[in-house]
């Protein structure tokens, strides 16, 4: 009877020994799969920014009047010394755009600058960067 | 006789106490493998699905750029779609690249001068249900529809006028 005993409290400590490694390894398991969640999430909110950051730049450069776009896109002027900037003002976005606008007045006519910036969720470090400039040639007269 | 009835008893019920526990953790270990499975075919799937959307609009928008030339881009009806016309058609020997939506996929056919329309003929690009392009000034706007319904706007500013435009 006591050998009997003995061996079956043997297999119940082999028995939670291998749930315990099993256990470790799926901890293991889910920890990684929820670093691809999240890293996938991140993916997309910064394909996210970037098609918005194209849009807006493709925008103003086809806009005759820039801030009232910016204005009509739910973007919210912001004092700086770098020209005018704008960031958007809407809540919930997994990233936030900033766009300044800088003109500089040529004999011909005047070169518009535009910056787009944007980041991904509370990150300091900027996902897209883009830029383009646009010229309006001043009427001749 | 009722002593050793007792330890069989006993003996027995810790044999069942191992087993349950050990059915208890093979039920757990396959549903750990069923979500796992299940989140990993989710990020796959999310992962392809913004990948094939950088790569349509980046096709797009290139496309568009390069053919922006004096009536290089044009949108015109072809049957019951509105097609995104890139190159010139006018000349006899001239061919033109056509983007429309056919199927639940946007297509891409290049087109002889004299050779007729045909949807079916068009290369997929990618999954959607519907591909709707537009011209508002000088601003060309492409409404996508993807396989979960989900419209997203892809706009492209235009140098010249699309012949849509000029012709006005």
């Amino acid at each position: 009877m006591n050998r009997h005993g003995n061996n079956s409290n043997a297999l119940l400590v082999e028995i939670m020994i291998a749930v315990l490694f099993f256990s470790l390894c799926s901890t293991v398991l889910l920890d990684a799969f929820i670093k691809a969640h999240d890293g996938s999430a991140r993916s997309a909110a910064v394909t996210d920014a970037l098609i918005e950051a194209r849009n807006i730049l493709e925008q103003l450069n086809a806009a005759e009047e820039p801030e009232a776009l910016l204005a009509a896109n739910g973007y919210a002027e912001t004092e700086s010394e770098d020209g005018s900037v704008w960031q958007q003002t809407g809540e919930g976005e997994a990233y936030r755009l900033m766009v300044r606008l800088e003109s500089t007045p040529t004999e011909a006519g005047a070169l518009r600058t535009a910056h787009v910036t944007a980041w991904s969720g509370a990150s300091d470090q900027p996902v897209v960067r883009l830029q383009s400039a646009h010229y309006d040639p001043a009427e001749v007269e | 006789m009722s002593r050793k009835t007792f330890s069989t008893r006993q003996h027995s019920m810790s044999g069942a106490f191992v087993f349950l526990l050990l059915g208890l953790f093979a039920v757990l270990s396959t549903l750990m493998v069923l979500f796992s499975a299940k989140l990993y075919r989710s990020t796959v799937m999310e992962a392809t699905e913004y990948s094939a959307q950088r790569v349509l609009n980046s096709y797009l928008l290139n496309t568009v750029h390069a053919n922006d030339r004096a009536q290089g881009v044009s949108i015109r009806r072809e049957g019951d779609m509105d097609v995104l016309a890139f190159g010139w058609s006018d000349a006899e020997d001239g061919y033109e690249t056509l983007v429309y939506g056919y199927n639940g996929e946007i297509r891409e056919l290049l087109l002889g001068g004299d050779e007729t329309f045909d949807p079916e003929l068009g290369e997929a690009i990618c999954a959607a249900q519907r591909f709707t392009p537009g011209v508002e000034g000088s601003l060309l706007t492409l409404s996508i529809t993807d396989g979960k319904g989900v419209e997203s706007k892809l706009y492209v500013a235009l140098s010249c006028p699309t012949r849509k435009e000029a012709a006005r």
